[in-house]
């Protein structure tokens, strides 16, 4: 039989029922009579033939029932029925079936929200050509935490010498200042590429045209950038006539030869960058030299490729090893020796290679947490359909006995659960997407240019969000159907429909009650632990004081600023800036503390041998750097220990001096004293005269690190952050400050301009992935509480109505109101005390894979297991309260009569 | 008179063998198994509509309404091709199987 057959067969069975219902009728009536006329022919009297009739056919009820099912495509006759049914009792308890919902959809929304987020951080693929063989290339020094990035020359060597690294391309995301005719230059990041990028990455332009084949081989012969479409549509307001027009970029002229389509926004999952330019051009525009294309010690870029067909991660990192080995044996000076060269997939290294590998793990405890939180609004709303199954017994029982079997009315109810968990579905689709729309204004503030994908409701978020939905309807459904249809037909008949209680039922009803308070425990344990880790990276000394701090970045060399006058620049800057009222200090340095510009460097004793192959030294250390000037260390409140900090007397033409701090100390010259011992790195050698406490420097959590400061006039570099320490209030300080930045030069960008305090709550490196995992814990363990304490009144003051006749008949004999008040309290505590056990038992197991997670976390944390188990009590206690109060109500004479 | 329990299947191929002879409805298709077999064997109703409709719905039978004998409105059901086909195939495994059983009822003490 073909499909079109079955198709009209399925379509006459849905929706011809009536007319085949009615002929199976008249088919039957049919039979009955020739049998009855049969046996009237046989010679019976016409009333035996008409027993003898009935009796042969039996109950025809039973058998259209069984007539329809073999007619075929009954399970969708009886979805349209079961459906048409459930919309009618779902409306018929209006009350119910909001309570439900809300319920539902409540846990359906945070599980939506978050599975949508980790979408976004993994799922998502870049818009780019062929986003599943796009892999990174990753070069990671285990002395660091971080990974380094590739030289021009050694990305050149990949690209011409493993075969299984298809469009190699190489990207080096820079700042810079751009300045359209006749506007103010403006501080933006651009992308300098490798002439293939674009085209391996499929980038189309909507205007102009993207780089022609040739493009970008020779140094400073293609001064052309292509514009992102973001950039283009917001800073230029999506001017048409774009193309052709020129932008200085650093002051040099740079014509506009296309921008992109919308959907291209370069290679980085999370960044957007104003455009791309040749990478030939960076010598042009950034003062380089030439010699960074054949340095091997210039490092800098990010390398991509597409993994060639055939070809896995395994089999080109093989291939990359050898190469590497080649490397290491023309340049053995190079950072080769300390790092393996490996490659991970685009999609796996978001937001960073350094640190995804912690994020699967935080997307899994995000995960776990809502979906407990889904299993809990399951147990409340599996509750509630127990209860109200159990007055539905009389309707059920009469169902069976016309001949629905279990399976059927098992079905009925689930149809039911399911519609409701679907409703819900969409209720918890609505509310997540107010949720997404908040998390997306929590991006991460800060210098770089980021552009994180907005939260937003796809397919495949909606595919998810729909089979959560069902799989919830189905588990929240189950237990309730099949324990309401192992129904007693002849009892339920009897009984005239009374509620069929139990011990069973009761005990599922417990159950339900202990699992939810234990899940609610630890969601709520877990989102206490993100808090205390949040109050704690906040307590963790940073080694300056942050407050009253107000700080702005400038970048003179961008500006065209020579050296002499960049310094002649910053001295009056400063003396305005320490004219401004209510400033005390003033002080400026090179790197900003938690920014993305780390200043890691590496560094050594300047007397430990070198290491004849590769010329390093032997100890060497991976410190944090920053040039700074002689009033940073007293405008910061950074301790100094021991010797003296750097000092105006410092210059180009004393000895070079450095100031270490006491990690660096202790590493270099541990039962030695720092000061008078000589520190080096590649491009200096210097004096140690002071060490000063170790703070933080790069991430709010991570550990000691050595770190060290170079006098600003030996050192001379750019950008600056200028450090501004008021009497009151720093963000009165930063308009001022502007304002002096803006008489000096008008034209000189500036970034930054914030509150030291702002800095660090809004910044990726600072507190604001603990903010983040904090608020969404925290509103994950609301919603788990409320949830929790819905379930939890609901089964006691179920129980007190069940036991009301229990209760009356204790009065009756006398026992005392208080009595009957603790009776009903206790039979709630035993419970929740139960579960309370139970779930601090598995957050405690799972703080200990969070304390692996997150820094300065104590496993056992006393104040929030603690806090957790009285809030629980505590509110479990007045969810018992109010029925307790009602049992002790109750009047013994008017429920004794009432039987 | 003893009654005999029919074997699990067998209403399909007696349905089917009783309608090769033309087509006919449901009463009669009852009637004349039960003749036939000399009334031994008797079709439960609530088992022959359900086995009808099944047929119907694999295209074995089809059904279209006529007239009785007596002039009544009933639903009549004739082999389709199909049925045919199912009948040869279903009809020769009935033989081979009660051959077999035959055989071993015979020489069961032989060997």
């Amino acid at each position: 039989m073909n499909v079109f057959t079955k198709l009209r067969q399925a379509l006459r069975a849905v929706f011809r029922r009536n007319q085949l219902d009615a002929e199976m009728a008249e088919e039957m009536r049919f039979h009955r009579e020739a049998q009855i006329e049969a046996n009237l022919a046989a010679g019976m009297t016409r009333r035996e033939a008409l027993r003898a009739a009935n009796l042969q056919f039996g109950p025809a009820d039973a058998i259209a029932e069984e007539g329809r099912e073999a007619r075929g495509f009954a399970w969708l006759i009886h979805l349209r029925q079961d459906l048409r049914y459930g919309i009618k009792m779902l409306l018929k308890q209006k009350g119910f079936t909001f309570v439900a919902v809300m319920t539902l959809g409540l846990g359906l929304s945070a599980n939506i929200t978050i599975f949508s987020l980790v979408d976004v951080f993994f799922f998502q693929p870049l818009k780019v050509t062929a986003p599943e063989r796009l892999v990174v290339m990753n070069r990671q020094n285990p002395s660091n935490q971080f990974a380094s990035m590739f030289s021009w020359a050694d990305y050149a060597a990949y690209r011409d010498q493993v075969p299984g690294l298809e469009d190699a391309m190489a990207v080096l995301l820079r700042p810079v200042h751009l300045a359209w005719p006749g506007q103010m230059p403006h501080r933006n990041w651009i992308e300098n590429v490798s002439p293939n990028y674009l085209e391996a990455l499929g980038a189309r332009a909507l205007l102009g045209r993207t780089f022609l084949p040739g493009e970008g081989e020779k140094p400073g012969a293609d001064p052309y950038i292509v514009l992102n479409h973001r950039y283009w549509a917001d800073q230029l307001g999506s001017d048409p006539g774009v193309v052709g027009r020129t932008v200085a970029i650093n002051g040099h002229p740079m014509e506009v030869i296309g921008v992109t389509v919308p959907e291209f926004n370069g290679g980085q999952w999370g960044l957007g960058a104003a455009g791309w330019v040749p990478v030939t051009m960076m010598p042009t525009l950034f003062g380089w030299d030439e010699s960074m294309f054949t340095n091997h010690e210039w490092s800098g870029f990010r390398v991509l490729a597409h993994l060639a067909s055939g070809y896995d991660e395994a089999r080109v990192e093989a291939e990359i090893s050898v190469v590497d080995q080649r490397l290491r044996e023309l340049h053995p000076s190079g950072d080769l020796d300390q790092t393996t060269t490996g490659v991970v997939r685009e999609q796996l290294s978001r937001p960073d290679p350094n640190v995804s590998s912690f994020m699967p793990l935080a997307a899994v405890v995000f995960m776990a947490l809502v979906l407990m939180i889904l299993l809990i609004a399951c147990a409340n709303v599996s509750n509630l359909l127990s209860a109200r199954a159990a007055s539905r017994q009389r309707e059920l029982g009469i169902r069976a006995a016309v001949g629905a079997s279990r399976g059927r009315l098992t079905r009925q109810l689930l149809t039911e659960s399911v519609l409701l968990a679907l409703i819900a579905g969409a209720v918890g689709w609505f509310l997540s997407d107010l949720a997404g729309r908040l998390l997306s204004d929590m991006s991460p503030s800060g210098d770089m240019p980021v552009a994180t994908e907005a939260v937003q409701g796809t397919w495949w978020i909606l595919a998810f969000a729909v089979v959560v939905s069902l799989f919830a309807g189905v588990v929240t459904g189950l237990l309730p159907a099949l324990r309401a249809t192992r129904v007693d037909v002849q009892e339920i008949l009897k009984s005239g429909g009374a509620a069929g209680g139990g011990k069973r039922r009761h005990w599922l009803r417990n159950g339900l009650v202990i699992s939810q308070v234990a899940f609610c425990a630890i969601v709520l344990v877990a989102g206490g632990l993100f808090l205390r880790s949040l109050r704690q990276a906040a307590a963790m000394p940073l080694g300056f004081d942050p407050d009253n701090l107000a700080i702005a970045s400038i970048d003179l060399d961008l500006q065209g600023y020579e050296r002499e006058r960049g310094r002649t620049f910053l001295r009056q800057l400063q003396d305005d800036l320490a004219a401004i009222p209510g400033v005390q200090a003033v002080a400026l340095s090179n790197v900003l503390p938690m920014s993305n510009s780390p200043g890691l460097r590496d560094v050594s004793d300047a007397n430990s041998p070198l290491i004849a192959e590769t010329g390093q030294r032997e100890g060497m250390l991976n410190a944090a750097s920053n040039i700074v000037d002689e009033h940073f260390f007293d405008t910061l409140r950074i301790n100094l220990l021991r010797g003296r900090g750097i000092q105006e007397t410092d210059t180009v033409d004393s000895p070079a001096v450095v100031v270490v701090n006491d990690t660096l100390a202790r590493r270099l010259w541990p039962e030695q004293d720092a000061i008078g011992q000589r520190l080096t790195s590649f491009d200096f050698t210097a004096e140690v005269v002071g060490v000063v406490a170790t703070g933080k420097y790069v991430m709010i959590s991570e550990e000691d690190r050595p770190a060290y400061y170079r006098p600003y006039q030996q050192a001379y570099n750019q950008p600056v952050t200028l450090y501004l320490r008021t009497a009151g209030d720093p963000a009165a300080a930063l308009a001022e400050m502007r304002r002096v930045l803006q008489r000096l030069d008008p034209e000189l960008p500036v970034y930054n301009t914030s509150t030291m305090e702002e800095h660090l709550r809004s910044t990726a490196f600072g507190y604001l992935p603990l903010r983040m995992a904090a608020y969404l814990a925290g509103a994950q363990g609301l919603v788990g509480l409320v949830l929790a304490v819905m379930g939890v009144y609901a089964v006691v003051a179920f129980s007190v109505s069940q036991r009301t006749r229990e209760i009356g008949i204790r009065l009756a004999l006398g026992a005392d109101r208080s009595d009957v008040f603790r009776l009903v309290v206790r039979g709630g505590l035993i419970l929740i005390g139960t579960g309370l056990g139970l779930g601090l038992m598995v957050a405690l197991g799972l703080s200990h894979v969070l304390a692996g997670l997150l820094a300065g976390l104590n496993p056992l944390d006393v104040p929030v297991f603690g806090g957790v188990t009285l809030l629980l009590l505590m509110v479990s206690f007045l969810a018992c309260y109010l029925p307790a109060r009602r049992a002790m109500a109750i009047d013994p004479a008017i429920t004794l009569k009432s039987d | 008179m003893a009654k005999l329990e029919l074997l699990q299947g067998t209403l399909d191929l007696l349905v089917l063998r009783v309608l090769n002879a033309g087509p006919m409805h449901g009463f009669g298709i009852a009637q004349k198994i039960h003749l036939l077999s000399a009334d031994a064997l008797r079709v439960e109703e609530g088992s022959l509509y359900p086995a009808l409709y099944r047929m119907e719905r694999k295209g074995w039978i089809e059904a279209e309404w006529g007239v009785s004998e007596n002039n009544r409105r009933a639903k009549f059901y004739a082999l389709t091709k199909v049925g045919r086909k199912q009948l040869a195939a279903e009809q020769a495994t009935w033989e081979r199987l009660t051959a077999a059983v035959g055989q071993v009822l015979a020489k069961a003490d032989e060997a």
